[in-house]
């Protein structure tokens, strides 16, 4: 693992890690707006959602979005905290053996960042699929595609 | 957007590094071509309703722009896939000089392509998540009336 890790960003200066930060957070940011709408989208269909029909496939991912909504916060957290630090060490002469540091801290971190977000596409895509059913159900002629 | 990350990150990627770049691409404009065609078919199924004027242009301009998306991830995808063929070739073939580096900079082209193509889609996204979201609510205020 320690080779891989090397390997992967070796060539990082702090101003690079600073900005993979930085689109972190953007994609991030902008997944927790959608699971706001998500939410809404959901109450919106609560009836049909919960028809003996659908409940037990839709109620999982459900409770799946939840889950990943509350974590969410924390995953963004620590990439601003991640990106403090990192701030840090523009400036100083740091330790060479603490930029190590923060760069090995930024790859798990990647690695976090892209676990969290193939999960969250996993879920989309199963309450996709549940919406379409509903949709398709209500106006069977509009969606026969 | 700053690209100095891709960029530097692309100089010093290996063949199987740019191999997994472009698997992830792939698998990433994939999602997201079933994530149009839902929200195509929810827009279609929430505004269908609207008689009211601003909102009925509101939501044919969201339709373009998905019809624009749509079109535009065919184009990428299919330039993908034959950048994806291309390293197979080169990874076959004895090494030409200057090929690697024609290689590279096709890949940061398209990487740059890609990543304009999804901050474009999450401009619509977001139109996307406010209309609806208005749209659920004066629907929910009606039944509620």
């Amino acid at each position: 693992m320690k080779n891989i890790t090397y390997k992967i960003i070796q060539w990082s200066t702090p101003e690079e890690l600073h900005e993979e930060c930085v689109l972190w957070l953007s994609q991030l940011e902008f997944i927790r707006d959608e699971q706001l709408f998500l939410n809404e989208l959901i109450t919106d269909y609560t009836i049909p959602l919960i028809a003996s029909k659908v409940y037990d496939t839709s109620l999982p991912i459900v409770s799946s979005l939840l889950k990943e909504e509350k974590s969410l916060k924390d995953l963004i957290d620590r990439v601003k905290d991640h990106r403090n630090m990192v701030e840090k060490l523009f400036n100083t002469q740091s330790d060479p053996r603490i930029k190590k540091a923060y760069e090995e801290a930024h790859y798990y971190l990647k690695l976090d960042v892209n676990r969290y977000t193939s999960a969250y596409r996993e879920t989309k895509t199963s309450l996709f699929d549940e919406l379409k059913k509903i949709m398709k159900n209500k106006h069977p002629e509009r969606l026969a595609k | 957007m700053k690209t100095t990350t891709h960029f530097t990150y692309i100089e010093w990627r290996d063949p199987k590094g740019l191999h997994e770049d472009t698997m992830r691409s792939l698998s990433d404009l994939k999602f997201l071509k079933d994530e149009l065609q839902f929200l195509t078919d929810l827009v279609a199924e929430h505004t269908l309703e609207l008689i009211s004027g601003k909102s009925s242009e509101e939501s044919k301009a969201i339709f373009n722009q998905l019809t624009g998306h749509t079109k535009r991830l065919k184009k990428l995808l299919k330039e993908l896939e034959a950048h994806s063929n291309k390293l197979q070739i080169l990874l076959d073939n004895k090494e030409v000089p200057g090929e690697v580096k024609m290689y590279k900079d096709e890949h940061y082209k398209i990487i740059l392509e890609e990543m304009d193509f999804h901050s474009d889609v999450k401009k619509t996204k977001r139109a996307i998540f406010e209309m609806l979201s208005e749209i659920m609510k004066k629907s929910k205020q009606k039944k509620l009336s």
